[in-house]
């Protein structure tokens, strides 16, 4: 169907490449624009290519309370009540089975931040400890720093399941998203909660042993975190933006460094130091031993 | 092995199990697309110049629970129709707006310019986007602001606009020359 505004004078003139839809068609496929900063008309679409990805959601109606099972009110006394549905969701029967993804979404603390799963009601009720700590840095892009650390956190208390043997605490903090709680519980690897920071939402799936959670923010930033038990040693991957850091616990959640995780009977760390002690030097051109 | 390209497949998985468990009435899951895409649906309603952009946006994702059930498709055609069922209740706004009687006397005050230079150099507010997407036709604003907004191509623009893709190509170019000689206007000036 044609109509009246469909067919303009400048449109009875031949398609010819137009500089500025190449500027909009490369800066909505990421690319680098080849404008100079000083063009204001490619300086102005490329702000409001940013300004419009930045716009938040507005405070949800009333009218959506129907749908919405999950208050986002800043409301302490809220947030208690909706814990509690959230974990009864949690671990429902298709968490049992492991198999499908387990949403996580808003359930807002006085503190500004968002506890989501069964832990989190835990957190509020006491505390306990980790033994393993995951800091990873989402927030900056230029920042690709990762830190390991014996350190004892308080997270939150353990279930009190007869039978359960409960080693230790994994927490991998995603700065500036959330975090997760990550648990080993009879040889099975599980996360126990997920934090969820304002801005930021978060998909939890556990599939054949292996624990992922994706942090998705409203512009479109992601973060995903990825456990996995192998050779007795829970591996932890974190990766977002330019970042990819890997980490290795026991299964007691004990922080283990310098894990050569490839068998290929090289070093990997790239420390300066040959950790394997079999008297075979680093690949740097350095041996420990002629 | 590329353990981040199967997690990015499960996570195109996981999108259809949030539709299917919103479709059964998972509060959780309305949560999730609410937070995803109502910021989005906002930043359409403000660049083409809604003047209750909050409601229209809750009224979309009202109208999207409620026909939740009814939808088939992929993340990319649930873009599509979120969006569309977003212009059709801001054109149904805009006429509302038009039947209103014209008072006079509250006109709206007019808006300081920003200059040219000011617009380079500062970062500019939603306000400022949606002002100067505000100097064009509504068709061309829209066509624009679509493809900022959540990367869609010609042809997504198109299917939500009902409109051919030649037309949409001609509505982008001369929106975006529009904008070229507004601003070099401003900057002589």
């Amino acid at each position: 169907m044609t109509r009246p505004d469909d067919v303009y004078p400048d449109d009875m003139e031949p398609q010819r490449p137009d500089d500025f839809e190449q500027l909009l068609d490369s800066q909505v496929a990421g690319a680098a624009s080849e404008y100079e900063p000083a063009d204001l008309t490619a300086d102005f679409i490329q702000q409001a290519y940013a300004v419009l990805r930045d716009v938040g959601p507005p405070a949800p109606a009333r009218e959506l309370n129907e749908f919405i099972g999950v208050s986002t009110s800043t409301a302490a006394g809220a947030a208690v009540g909706t814990l509690l549905s959230v974990e009864t969701m949690v671990f429902d029967d298709e968490r049992k089975s492991g198999m499908l993804a387990t949403l996580i979404a808003a359930a807002a603390t006085t503190g500004g931040k968002i506890l989501v799963g069964a832990a989190a009601v835990f957190a509020v009720a006491g505390g306990a400890q980790a033994t393993g700590v995951v800091d990873f840095t989402a927030a900056d892009e230029s920042v690709q720093v990762a830190t390991v650390q014996a350190a004892t956190v308080q997270v939150a208390t353990q279930p009190d399941i007869p039978g359960d043997e409960v080693l230790g605490e994994i927490l991998v903090n995603v700065d500036g998203a959330g975090s997760v709680v990550l648990l080993v519980e009879d040889g099975a690897l599980r996360s126990v909660s997920v934090v969820i920071e304002d801005g930021w939402t978060a998909l939890e799936e556990e599939n054949d042993g292996e624990v992922f959670v994706v942090f998705t923010n409203v512009s479109g930033d992601e973060v995903v975190v990825t456990a996995v038990i192998e050779d007795d040693l829970v591996r932890v991957k974190t990766r977002g933006f330019n970042t990819d850091v890997e980490s290795f616990f026991s299964v007691s959640g004990e922080p283990v460094d310098g894990v050569d995780d490839d068998d290929d009977g090289v070093d990997d760390d790239d420390d300066g130091v040959d950790d394997d002690d079999d008297g075979v030097g680093d690949d740097d051109g350095v041996g420990d031993e002629d | 092995m590329d353990r981040h390209a199967g997690i990015v497949d499960g996570v195109e998985d996981a999108f259809e199990a949030v539709l299917l468990r919103a479709a059964r009435g998972d509060g959780l899951a309305f949560e999730h697309i609410f937070h995803c895409y109502a910021g989005r649906i906002r930043a359409f309603a403000l660049a083409r110049g809604a003047q209750d952009a909050d409601a229209i946006t809750n009224d979309v994702m009202l109208r999207v629970f409620q026909n939740l059930g009814l939808f088939e498709g992929n993340e990319q055609a649930f873009v599509r129709w979120i969006f569309t069922v977003t212009r059709n209740r801001l054109i149904d706004a805009h006429r509302a707006e038009q039947r209103r009687p014209i008072v006079a006397d509250t006109e709206v005050p007019e808006r300081h310019e920003r200059s040219a230079e000011s617009v380079a150099f500062d970062r500019v507010s939603i306000d400022d986007v949606a002002q100067r997407l505000g100097q064009l036709t509504v068709d061309q604003r829209e066509v624009i602001a679509l493809r900022l907004i959540h990367d869609l191509s010609l042809k997504d623009v198109a299917e939500i606009v009902d409109r051919p893709i030649t037309a949409v190509k001609a509505l982008q170019r001369r929106g975006l020359r529009s904008l070229q000689r507004r601003i070099l206007d401003e900057g002589v000036s």
